[in-house]
Parts: C-alpha cells; structure tokens; sequence
C-alpha cells in the first residue's frame, strides 16, 4: 500500500488521505475509530434514538454502512443516563458493533425546545416531560457522550441561526472556543472517544478564519464546520466551507455538519469535506419520497399506481435489485400500494434512500481514487437533469468553478 | 379418491376425543409440501406487517401466506396489480415458492352490517364500505392465481349474534351455492389451484342439504373445507371457554357441529357423500385465534390450517411470546406467563434474550433495546417483535405435529392448559396498561445523587447458575 499523502494518529482515530483530486478540493481517506475502519468521503445516516426508523441493526450493516448516528439529547431523555450506563453504552443497547457518531445535544435543544436559553454556563431548558428547568452545560454533554460511549462525540458549541448578524455571531463563536476547551478538560475516555470541534462563526470570513485557527490549537482528532445548512444562501455556504478547507489542517477529517441533499454532498466533496449527515433522507422516505439519480420521485402520486419498474433503474439496493440477483424487486406500484398505508412501505423507501446516500459517497470515492472525481460530477447532474444544462443551479455551477470543476464542459 | 394432494399421516382418532392428526398437502404450483397442522401468515395489502420482504426471507421460516381480495378493494373495478403481467408474487416482492392462499375477508375482518346482494358481498374494510361482486372476485382469483382459493360465503352479520329466519337461510344457502358454482366453472384450475368450499358456520346441516348436494357434485373440483368458527368465543375473556371441554365454536348460534368431522359426519349424512372423501379433505380455519390455547383446542378438534393473527397482534403490543409446546420441564407446574410485556420497567436494563425456551432469532437484541424502543416509539420494536414472535408461532407448531405423531399431543396439551393460564391470561397482556415516564436526570440541576445500575447478561445467569 503506497503511504497516505497525509496522515494523522491519535489515541483512538488513525486518518489516512489516500488520493487528491488533481482538479478540486476533493479527497479520499480511510478513517480507523474504535469500532472499525470507515471510508470518507461519507454520508452517516441519523438513527436519532437508537435505531433506523423501523430498520434492524443487520439492515443497516447490510447497506454497508460503518458509521451512524445517535442524537446526545434523545438519548439524554430516554433510555437515560443510568441506562445507558448500567448496559454498558449505546453499541450494546442497540447491538451495533460499528462506529457511532453522537452530537452534542445543544443544536437539538435549541432547535426543538422554543424556550432553550443560553448564557455561559451552558444551554437552559424546561424539561419537555414536566417543565422543570434544566440545563445542559459542556460538562454535562460530555457525561453523557462518554455514557453513551459514540466513537465521536462532539463539543458543546453556542449554534446560532445562520441568518443571524452582528454581535451575537461573534459571541456564540467566542463561546464555541471557551466551550471546546471546557468538553476537553471533562472528556474522559480520549482514548476510546474522539472528541471533535465545531467551527462556528456564521457566514462571516473573518469570524471563521479567527474559529478555525482557535479550534486547530486544540488540535482535536477531527474538526467540523457547523452553524450551516440552516437557510443561508447557497453560494455563502460554499464560501464558508471553501474558506475552512482551506485552512484546516489536510491530515485531519473534516465533518459537515447537517448536509445530505445530494447535490450539496456532491459539490461539498469537491470542496474537501469528508463527512456529512442528515435526517433528509429518512424523514422524506415516510412521506413517500424516494432518492433517485433523477432527483427524488414521490411514489404516492398516482401516476405510480401501475408502473411497474423499480424506483431507479441505476439503483443496485436491496428493494430495488431484481429477485434474480437477490434483491426484493420492488416496483413503484408496489411502493404507491403500500406507503402511509403500511409501516414496510416506509421501511423500504429508508431503506433504498440510505442506500442512495450512502452509494453516492462510495461512487465518488471512488472516482476521487481514480483521479476521475470532476467526470463523476458531470455526470451526476446530466442524469439529475436530464442532461439539460439550463437547468443546472448556478450555485452548483459557480462552487464546483472555484475548484476548477467546470460543470458546463 | 378425489383428492390426492392432502394425506394424513397420523391420527389420534379413537384416542378419547382427540381428533388432532397430522398429515401432508402438496401444493404442485410453488412445488412445496405442507406439514400440518400448520400456519398460515395473513398479509395486508400484499405485504406481512412489519416484514419488509427481506427480512421474510432472511429471518422468518415463513411458508404460507393468506392475502385477502379486501385488502385491494380501494379502487374496484380498477385494480393497479391485475394489470401486471407477471406472476403476482413478483409484484409483492415474494419468493416464488411462497404458498399463497387468497379469501374473500382478512382473518380479522370486521363483519358489515349491510347486507349481502345476490351477486356480491358487502364488507366494511379500513377504507369504509365496500361492495366485492362475485365477478371480480373471481378475476382477482385468476389474476392472482394462488395455491389455494376459499370460497365466499353469505353470512348473515355475525356481530348481531342473531340466528337468521327460515327465508334468510333459504336465501344465504341458495347464494353460496351459487357463488360456488360461479367460481367452479370460471376459475381455472388446472394450473393447480385448489378450491377450498365455506362451510356455512351458523346453520343447521338440514338446511343446507342444497349446499352439500352441490358440494357432492363438484367433489373433483374441492381440495378442502374453509371452517369461520365464531370467533368472539375466542376473544372472550372468560378462560372457561378455553378450558371447557365442551368449548363450542358455533356459540352463540350453537348449531354448527362442534368438531368438523362431526360436521363430515353431518354432510354425508345429508347428502349421501362418502363420508371418507370429506373427511380427508384438509380443513382450514380462515378466522383470527388470539391465543396459543385456542389453536390448540381447535388441532384437538381435527383442523389443519390456521392463520397466525398472534404473532403480530403480541408484537403491536410490545409482547414477546414465551411459551413452546410442549411446555418447558418447569421445576414445578406452576402458572407462567406465555409472554412477556417489555414495556415493564423492570427490562430497562435487562441485557438478556428475548427467547427463552424457544430459536432465538434476534440474536444480540436484548429486552432492554425493545423496552427503549417502546418507550422512544420506535417502529423497529414492532419489526423485532414479530420476528421473534413469528419463530415462536413457527416453534410451537412444530412441537404440536411432533406430539400428534408421537401421541402424547393430548397429555401435553392439558399441561399446556395448566401452565400458561390463570391469572396471566394473554388478554389481560395485550391490554396492559403502561405507565412509563421519560427519566432526564442527566440534565437537572443539581442532579441528585442515583442508585448505580447495574445491568445483567445472560452471562451472568449463566455464572450465578454454575456458582450455585
Ligand atoms: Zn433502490
């Protein structure tokens, strides 16, 4: 095996860059956590309290997927901390003996919880069972990520809404700083958990320059972009991200946070992310939409009730390859026939749209390894749009330009 | 002989008034061979609920599915699948050797309170009212071309309780008979569908001498016999009906003969048919059973068929059955439960199986997974559930044949009836209420101090019972 062209070792992550595009910012790494090794570039599905939406743990693994997600919060709420303490960690409750993922629980707060309020201390809440006032601070969260046992955990940061402006933008990143080192002095098992920064800052150039210099000091296993993907206008978020790529260290992974419609993984790929999450494609699969390679079809339509070809020629998953080749061959009338009829039709459509996700990833990886990653873009949006270029976003057109990526040759 | 496709193997028959027997059905289109008594999956709309079709195949021993015609009524006359031009299990995703059985009604169906026409029945299905017309009936009967084909029958409302007139019997006799006739003549069997007449439940056999000389004419054309035991005997709560000896399925109307060979025995009489050809018909009962205890009474009884309405209707519940037949060797014969209720508090930390005494097919999902999914609303809990459930179905009819071959099915019934009943009756643990508040102490303030838990494994069983 030829020697990563960048490379980094902690106590519990080995990351390994293994191919550059000669074009973009894209790259492809093998990542080793606790729990296994892990392929980037890569989506992590959300299996928000500990389970895939109807989905079994030998389903998931099925799809090949190394690395999920639980969310700090749910699992905060139920099982609990004792529980989770006295099985022994997430993994065992939910006999997945892959990678897990956990945030911080402060987003899911602040996003669910109308009345969360934040000052230094931390996160202040009422208790969505009794209201009794509550408050999770850097110190809790990393109690209860080191209980959970996740292979990443992630700091506690101060998230604002991306539209926001002025002071507060530069306060919350400040606090993101204080915070991160306040998760580094509790976090109790940095050999077996890897801690991860967030870099914060808005959509302000100069705030996450000041962010990503402060955060790389602390020199975290990983680093994430957060407080994007929360309504900004594209071509910001392609800037902010492009601007920490650029600084952030090559030999370290670097985690979009809250990203997974295909067309922002694809352009934020060649931008230099590794890894990206989402609930999109699960949530979406129960109201009946299915991801395809042309762009997500809803199979309740009626137009679905007698067509009886499977949702994505393209697709090789389990619901969607032929009996022949030990699949399911399900067809869109079978999906219109049972979706919000019966939970299996939402199980299906989870299933196909983890698949889609994850395959796009493994596709692109391995286009990167091939030297061949701007090919595999242009494809990808002939096939979106039926190779109608006028219909391509400019934002995908103008990001995918700064890498040298020219979507309209 | 006119049916070579059912055999009966062995028969308690003699044997006190066990009638249980088992024996084999050939089922020449999917080239499979059922061992009875044995289950059938009911389906809904095509698709067995919370299986997604890979897990059918990967995790389930599931052969035999009952797809009821109900299920597709929401767009009569158009129906998206009888347009598809391939075999209809490939539309459903299932193996081709999957057995399917189509009915006219769900095993669970609700009865309607409209009346039947002459040329169709009326039912109330989970979109409303609906008319099913003989003829399209028969259409799906062609189009879905299954293993087995039961008949339609008019029943009177059987949620009144009433017993129907002289005239209303004339007329229900007269229509089955010929809905019957119409499905005879019209669905091709020679593919290898075998018909399966309605035995009409609440009728005295005198009345019904037109239905069975009919049924006497076609005897080439019937493979088995479709029994609708009333079923609100069996979801009574009083265990007395269970363990009655004179446990009577026709009650109220108690006029249907209670075991079907004694009904053979009744048509024969009636209508000069051999008695040997009936009797070796297979006989399926196409309503729901809610307990173990019910199918077994009912193999006692001499039936084949049955659908399995538990494992789901448990799983929906949050209840892992736990019985096997025969039961365990129990220290003591005393009372057990036959599931368990993992929305109990006391599994929130239980790291042990599912299974106890039957497969275990969850392999390293423990209860206190399926408690959180429970309580977090998980669908997965449901998925798990009737995996689990299904193989304990599949376990304990397994069991049941091999007592019926070996004799000893009426001893160990009785043991059955003796273990897994009394206070812990399965009623009571599909209602069971639940009480479960969501615990967030990792975010009080100030969060008092808590009693360290302290999980078990099954290892530690294991290390408790060699350090004993
Ligand atoms: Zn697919």
């Amino acid at each position: 095996m030829p020697s990563p062209l960048a490379s980094s070792a902690s106590k519990a992550l080995t990351f390994n860059v293994i191919a550059k595009c000669s074009r973009s910012k894209a790259r492809a790494s093998t990542m080793i956590l606790p729990h296994g090794e892990v392929q980037t570039p890569m989506f992590m599905p959300v299996a928000t309290q500990a389970s895939l939406k109807g989905l079994t743990s030998a389903q998931l693994a099925q799809l090949d997927c190394k690395l999920c997600l639980n969310n700090t919060y749910h699992l905060g709420l139920k099982p609990g901390q004792e529980v989770l303490d006295a099985v022994g960690g997430a993994h065992k409750l939910q006999s997945w003996d892959r990678n897990i993922l956990t945030d911080s629980g402060g987003f899911q707060m602040v996003s669910l919880l109308k009345l969360a309020t934040i000052n230094e201390q931390g996160v202040k809440f009422l208790s969505p069972h009794d209201g009794t006032p509550m408050l999770l601070t850097p110190e809790h969260s990393m109690s209860l990520q080191n209980s959970i046992g996740s292979d990443i955990i992630m700091q506690l940061d101060d998230v604002v809404s991306t539209l926001t402006t002025g002071p507060r933008v530069e306060e919350a990143m400040w606090r993101s700083i204080r915070w991160l080192d306040r998760c580094i002095a509790a976090h109790k098992y940095p050999e077996r958990q890897n801690l991860f920064a967030i870099i914060q800052g808005g959509i302000d150039d100069d705030l996450r320059k000041i962010c990503c210099e402060e955060m790389m000091k602390r020199d975290t296993p990983g680093i994430a972009i957060g407080g994007l993907s929360g309504g900004e206008d594209k071509s910001s978020y392609c800037r902010t991200v492009s601007l920490c790529t650029d600084i952030l260290p090559q030999n370290k992974p670097r985690y979009c946070m809250g990203v997974g419609y295909a067309e922002d993984l694809i352009v934020s790929v060649a931008l230099g992310a590794d890894l990206f999450d989402c609930v999109f494609p699960t949530r979406t699969a129960r109201f009946g939409n299915a991801l395809t390679s042309s762009g997500s079809i809803n199979v309740k339509k009626g137009q679905y009730a007698e067509d009886f070809s499977p949702l994505d020629f393209d697709c090789t998953c389990p619901v969607c390859k032929p009996k022949s080749e030990g699949g399911m061959g399900a067809t869109k009338a079978f999906l219109h026939h049972l979706v919000t009829k019966e939970t299996t039709g939402a199980h299906l459509l989870t299933l196909h749209n983890i698949h889609y996700q994850l395959n796009l990833m493994r596709k692109a990886r391995e286009a990167i390894v091939d030297d061949k990653y701007p090919e595999y873009v242009r494809e990808f949006f002939s096939k979106r749009y039926a190779g109608d270029k006028t219909r391509y976003p400019q934002w995908c057109i103008d990001a995918l330009a700064s890498v040298n990526i020219d979507l309209l040759a | 002989m006119t049916n070579k496709l059912f055999s009966v193997r062995s028969s308690t028959e003699g044997n006190s008034r066990i009638l249980a027997r088992t024996g084999t059905l050939l089922l020449p289109k999917v080239g499979q061979v059922l061992t009875t008594p044995a289950l059938l999956t009911p389906s809904t709309r095509g698709t067995l609920p919370n299986l997604t079709p890979d897990n059918v195949k990967n995790v389930t021993n599931i052969k035999a599915i009952q797809v009821s015609v109900e299920c597709f009524m929401g767009k009569l006359p158009s129906v998206p699948f009888l347009k598809y031009p391939g075999d209809i299990r490939e539309i459903f995703c299932l193996e081709d050797d999957m057995i399917m059985v189509l009915t006219p009604r769900a095993s669970n169906a609700e009865p309607s309170n409209r009346a039947n026409c002459d040329d169709a029945i009326e039912m109330k299905t989970v979109e409303g009212f609906r008319k099913l017309p003989i003829k399209n009936f028969i259409e799906f009967a062609q189009r879905f071309n299954p293993d087995i084909l039961v008949c339609p029958l008019d029943l009177p409302d059987s949620g009144s309780g009433a017993f129907p007139g002289n005239n209303r019997i004339k007329k229900l006799v007269h229509r089955s008979r010929c809905w019957l006739n119409d499905i005879i003549e019209k669905v091709d069997t020679t593919n290898d569908t075998q018909i399966f007449v309605s035995v009409l439940p609440t009728v005295n056999p005198f009345y019904q001498k037109e239905y069975f000389s009919f049924i006497n004419q076609n005897l080439e054309s019937i493979k088995g016999l479709n029994f609708h035991p009333n079923i609100s005997v069996l979801f009574s709560d009083d265990k007395d009906n269970v363990e009655s000896s004179e446990f009577n399925l026709s009650k109220p109307c108690g006029l249907t003969p209670r075991d079907p060979a004694s009904y053979v025995e009744a048509v024969s009489k009636f209508s000069n048919v051999a008695m040997d050809d009936l009797l070796e018909l297979p006989r399926y009962v196409s309503s729901a059973c809610t307990l173990p205890h019910h199918i077994l009474k009912l193999v006692s009884q001499g039936y084949d068929l049955f659908n399995d309405d538990i494992s789901v209707a448990y799983a929906n519940a949050g209840v892992a059955l736990d019985f096997t037949f025969p039961a365990p060797p129990f220290a003591n014969d005393k009372e057990r439960n036959f599931g368990i209720s993992l929305w109990k508090k006391m599994y929130r930390i239980d790291m042990t199986s599912v299974h106890c005494h039957s497969t275990d097919v969850l392999g390293t999902h423990k209860k206190a997974y399926i408690h959180h999914l429970l309580n977090a609303k998980e669908m997965t809990s449901a998925v798990l559930l009737t995996i689990h459930n299904t193989r304990v179905m599949e376990d304990f009819f397994e069991g049941i044949r091999r007592t019926v071959d070996n004799n000893t099915f009426e001893q160990e019934m009785k043991r059955f009836f003796q273990i897994y009943s009394g206070d812990n009756d399965g009623v009571k643990l599909l209602r069971e209420s639940r009480d479960i508040v969501p615990v967030a102490s990792a975010f009080v303030l100030d969060r008092p101090p808590t009693r360290k838990l302290i999980a078990f494994y099954n290892d530690d069983l294991l290390w408790k019972k060699n350090n004993k």
